[in-house]
């Protein structure tokens, strides 16, 4: 039991120090989760803002398609952008691969479900006087979309909120697609997973706490926004 | 004869036509400028519709809306929309300021911004909120919010005002507010007011004139002592049966069901039965006397719950020396009762 103590002890140590290699791994998963946080942002919301206030042919089977891929495991995704960016894959020539892009990709598929399925009931959650009213005011459409989207704006949040705390916390994209390269690719999660392999419980500890300390304050974020709007 | 600002011609409107096929049907209708419209009629009448559809909200399945003249298609729609301007039964506030709820539709018309301040304020204190600008809306009183919700209306200048059961939700003191500000509204000749509203009296009370609907359909008679009945014979001269024990001595092509509607200055109130032509006499407890300045409204109970209303003039009251209690006989025509 020593070991864990120690390690841990370690770990509190390098964190209060502001250790370099954990540093650097800590600023490698935030830029990479955050910009593919951004990119699933910004094609889910609206994605999943049409679904909700367009009636159209197929309608159905695009939200039972979205709602399935929420189940999408990482290393499938890992798989299948693999296929596409590796040497051989149609996109190979782009050099992709073990790339933060290639983890960026990776996670904009795992988020983009999340979010705009999550946008899909956000939206369909806001009141539908919200609507009517808005018309009542002289709003066209694009101004009517805008008054439903400020009104449903916490739950619409939260969306994007719990896409990043997925992206954040996986680990098989990041292994498969980045490669765990030292400086380059290496995030926390693959770290975590490299680290203890070498039995370096200190760094792992660390970057486990890290890890947690984000997801805590992603949480918190989360509940007061829930908070708010209750 | 005022200025025509709306008017609707063979107009209809299914809806629920799954359920019932529930049809809104009004040959034509016409709303001067200026006037204040009070809409009355029972749950179901079809109100909530056609104001949705005065408010072009709803398209008629039948029939033309014109305003101002110009008859309204889809392409003008949204234009003529900016015209007119609707506060929905228990309206929905924005999830933010009331400032920034009542400015809402200024910037839909991209309105100078510099103008916004002044503009609220004044309209605040025209509904009785002066000093709400920075209030945070959702957390308003149900009256507060009606009168919020009539204030973001009245600042865009409507031609048109549409007021859903602005009363609905509403406490007392709130619905005093109200009424002065319907009040109001009928001094400035620019807006054209339509409310809807379940309380008849309150219609007469406040507007220039009354639109009556039952069923979907404009009737032209007053709603008070309004009742469903069968129409059938008794012993060989038309009744409308209204309850167990009561019926009403009618004239009528209708059969079966139908409505029936005594208009309340057409009864009399006597203390014994009276030999007269009258053929409708039934004897009741005085339930509730509301004395306005110079008639005042009797409610007669003539059978456990079922409520006659009488209006007489004050000096006839006073001589009378009614109260709530006295054994009370009420008198009517049979002409005087309307079948529909």
């Amino acid at each position: 039991m020593d070991y864990i103590f120690e390690g841990f002890m370690n770990a509190v140590g390098m964190i209060v120090s502001f250790d370099r290699e954990l540093a650097a791994i800590t600023y490698i998963s935030l830029r990479v989760s955050i910009i593919s946080t951004v990119l699933a942002t910004c094609t889910g919301v609206p994605f999943g803002f049409f679904l909700a206030l367009k009636q159209f042919r197929g309608r159905g089977i695009i939200i039972m398609i979205l709602h399935t891929l929420l189940a999408l495991p990482t290393v499938l995704i890992g798989l299948l952008v693999y296929s596409f960016i590796s040497r051989r894959g149609p996109l190979g020539s782009f050099g992709l691969l073990y790339t933060q892009w290639a983890m960026i990709i990776g996670q904009v598929v795992l988020a983009f479900p999340i979010i705009s399925s999550l946008s899909l009931s956000a939206t369909q959650s806001v009141d539908s006087k919200v609507e009517k009213t808005a018309r009542t005011l002289g709003a066209n459409r694009m101004q009517t979309a805008a008054f439903i989207f400020i009104e449903g704006k916490f739950a619409l949040l939260s969306a994007i909120i719990t896409g990043f705390g997925r992206v954040f916390g996986e680990v098989g994209i990041s292994m498969m697609l980045g490669g765990n390269i030292r400086g380059l690719t290496r995030n926390i999660t693959t770290a975590i997973a490299f680290e203890t392999g070498k039995g370096e419980f200190a760094l792992g500890i660390a970057l486990g706490l890290v890890l947690l300390t984000v997801a805590l304050a992603v949480n918190i974020l989360l509940y007061s926004l829930r908070w708010k709007r209750g | 004869m005022g200025t025509e600002l709306m008017r609707i011609s063979e107009f209809a409107k299914e809806y629920d036509a799954q359920q019932n096929g529930f049809l809104l049907d009004i040959p034509s209708m016409a709303f001067e400028k200026g006037s204040v419209y009070g809409l009355v009629g029972p749950n179901g009448s079809g109100k909530t519709t056609l104001m949705n559809c005065l408010s072009l909200l709803e398209e008629p399945s039948r029939g033309d809306i014109f305003f101002k003249g110009e008859k309204v298609v889809r392409s003008n729609m949204h234009d003529i929309r900016k015209h007119l301007t609707m506060v929905m039964e228990n309206p929905y506030i924005f999830g933010t300021t009331v400032f920034k709820n009542i400015t809402s539709g200024l910037r839909c018309r991209g309105i100078n911004k510099n103008t916004y301040p002044e503009t609220v304020t004044t309209v605040l204190g025209k509904v009785g909120l002066g000093g709400f600008e920075n209030r945070f809306a959702p957390e308003l009183s149900a009256g507060e919010r009606q009168r919020a919700a009539i204030a973001r209306a009245l600042v865009l200048k409507p031609e048109l005002l549409l007021m859903d059961e602005p009363f609905s939700n509403v406490d007392k003191r709130n619905i005093n507010g109200i009424e002065n500000l319907i009040r109001s509204l009928r001094k400035e000749e620019d807006i054209t007011t339509i409310f809807s509203t379940h309380d008849i009296s309150q219609a007469y009370r406040l507007s220039d004139h009354v639109i009556s609907l039952v069923d979907g359909k404009i009737i032209d008679s007053s709603l008070e002592n309004l009742f469903d009945g069968m129409i059938g014979d008794d012993n060989g001269s038309q009744t409308a049966k209204i309850s167990d024990r009561i019926s009403i001595a009618v004239v009528s092509d209708i059969r079966g069901p139908a409505h029936v509607c005594i208009p309340p200055e057409d009864i009399l109130l006597s203390f014994g039965p009276i030999d007269s032509s009258a053929r409708n006499s039934f004897k009741g407890i005085v339930k509730k006397i509301r004395i306005d300045r110079q008639t005042v409204k009797i409610y007669t109970d003539i059978d456990h719950g079922i409520e006659l209303i009488s209006l007489i003039t004050r000096k006839s009251f006073d001589s009378m020396k009614l109260s709530v209690g006295s054994d009370i006989y009420v008198i009517f025509k049979t002409t005087s009762v309307n079948v529909f």
